[in-house]
């Protein structure tokens, strides 16, 4: 797709994909009549006030990108690619379809099954949940190297200047890969702009000590709870030792500091990857059986 | 029927959001296919749940049934954990009497029952549909509403009602707590069942996925929001 800003009367929409409480995404089947495939379109409710400055900001630095950078951006998130407007009101953004990687098919209890984002919320319930649902449960090596893929995504970002903003389980996507993909892009914010539409933080995903606003300290502190969520098995903990047996007690500090320490020496994301990786391959080797600090 | 339970695991869980569906069971909902819509809209709330495990760790889910008398079609449960959804079977008058001192006493025995299992609870949310006006009398009905919602009672719920097929939105607009909802004039009521279930659905997974109650915005298509009085 080549222009930034793409009219809704050139878009010809396909099917509902989701509704949440901020718009409503649908597929995009053609622009201006020729078929176009791993498009989607997210308009906007009439009630939700967008800065279309922010929204046209993000479409730029992607466009301001090397063709090599902003492929590396399209492979860890579901950054806009255009504004969509209707007449001379933007309302909402045309993205990239989230990756077939990060989907997979849930057998249903009524029979059939059906397509659903691999969300974070698939990696921390735990192991009982998943079986009832028959899902996969990777080992815990497996689960330390995507949160190193998670934190290394996080640290990518920071380097260009963003801030993630709302961290959730339902706006990390993972595969075992490993790799990560984050979605609903236009709650970030680059530098010190305002984001497209004001998002609040997920419920039980706020940092204490920035209750309003986002920034890169309080991204910190939100990887943070997705790396302890994610080793506790946990989706409420805020408790470090609940994690001490999967991290180790080389990665504890590590998860205090990010969680409980003066926002300004919290440790950066890029301080992750490494210790994540080790213990990942301690874990590997290591004759401990699975699952001992599973609930 | 029994439901599972999630077990006690550490003082760092959130707490339990209880969600009571409460469905007019009257001879009138056996008309055309409301009641096949009915079970189709608690199946889908269940494939939601299934689909989203992070709501089964706090959301519990009930269905009670009401008409001349009321009834407990599935018990405060993980809805997730249920194969199949029992059946609705309309059959009688429209009390809500019946179905005030049901709820309120359900609410009771739910909550004594997560407390003795180590659970912390909010405030349950109670979604009141009816497709009628109610055949007992509005003293006796307000008398068990009041009951319901006695202001000494930490559990008393919040009460969202629908008004569907014959309901007076006014009356439903009395039941309501936070809001309410009336079907518009010639709505199809399997259509307007179907636009209760979105609404449902859509709160019940932001509320498991926040570990506390949400009321998403917005008004089910072919529905007008009226004042709660």
């Amino acid at each position: 797709m080549k222009a930034a800003v793409v009219h809704a009367a050139d878009v010809t929409e396909g099917d509902v994909l989701g509704e949440g409480g901020q718009g409503r995404v649908t597929e995009v089947r053609a622009l201006r009549g020729v078929p176009v495939r791993d498009l989607v379109v997210k308009r906007y409710h009439d009630d939700i006030a967008i800065n279309p400055a922010a929204l046209s900001r993000l479409v730029a630095v992607r466009r301001s990108m090397s063709e090599a950078d902003a492929a590396a951006l399209d492979e860890v998130a579901c950054w806009p690619h255009a504004v969509l407007v209707d007449g001379d009101r933007a309302v909402g953004a045309l993205l990239p379809r989230v990756p077939a990687g990060f989907t997979f098919g849930l057998r249903m209890p009524g029979g059939g099954s059906s397509v659903v984002l691999r969300e974070l919320q698939f990696l921390i319930a735990d192991p009982r949940s998943l079986r009832r649902r028959g899902i996969e449960d990777p080992d815990g090596a497996t689960r330390l190297r995507v949160l190193a893929h998670c934190t290394e995504v996080g640290a990518l970002l920071h380097r260009h200047g963003v801030v993630l903003g709302d961290l959730s389980v339902k706006n990390v996507l993972w595969c075992t890969g490993p790799a990560v993909y984050l979605v609903d892009c236009d709650g970030v914010r680059l530098g010190g702009a305002d984001p497209v539409s004001p998002q609040p933080n997920s419920p039980g995903w706020d940092d204490p000590l920035f209750p309003g606003t986002q920034n890169q300290q309080s991204d910190v502190y939100k990887t943070a709870l997705v790396v302890l969520r994610t080793a506790a098995r946990n989706f409420h903990t805020r408790d470090p030792e609940l994690a001490a047996d999967v991290l180790g007690r080389g990665l504890l500090p590590l998860l205090r500091a990010s969680l409980h320490a003066e926002p300004g020496s919290r440790p950066p994301l890029r301080a992750w990857r490494e210790p994540l990786l080790r213990r990942a391959d301690e874990l590997s080797t290591s004759t401990t059986p699975e699952g001992v600090t599973g609930r | 029927m029994r439901c599972a339970r999630t077990p006690t695991s550490s003082s760092d869980s959130a707490r339990i959001v209880p969600i009571y569906l409460v469905c007019d069971l009257s001879a009138s909902m056996a008309a055309g296919d409301r009641t096949r819509a009915l079970h189709d809209s608690v199946t889908a709330l269940r494939d939601a749940i299934w689909a989203n495990p992070v709501v089964s760790d706090t959301a519990r889910v009930a269905v009670l049934g009401f008409a001349t008398s009321a009834w407990v079609v599935l018990p405060l449960c993980d809805i997730a954990t249920i194969d199949e959804i029992p059946p609705l079977a309309p059959a009688g008058l429209t009390s809500y009497s019946a179905a005030f001192r049901l709820v309120a006493a359900t609410i009771e025995a739910d909550v004594a029952q997560l407390a003795a299992d180590e659970f912390g609870v909010w405030r349950p949310m109670v979604f009141f549909i009816s497709d009628g006006e109610p055949t007992d009398s509005r003293s006796e009905w307000q008398a068990e509403h009041r009951r319901l919602l006695d202001p000494s009672l930490p559990w008393r719920p919040e009460i969202v009602s629908f008004a569907i097929g014959d309901a007076n939105a006014a009356t439903l607009a009395q039941v309501a707590t936070t809001r309410c909802f009336a079907a518009r004039s010639g709505e199809v009521v399997e259509n307007a069942i179907a636009g209760i279930a979105d609404l449902v659905i859509r709160s019940v997974v932001a509320s498991g996925t926040a570990g506390a109650p949400v009321l998403p915005r917005g008004v089910p298509a072919g529905f007008d929001e009226v004042d709660v009085l």
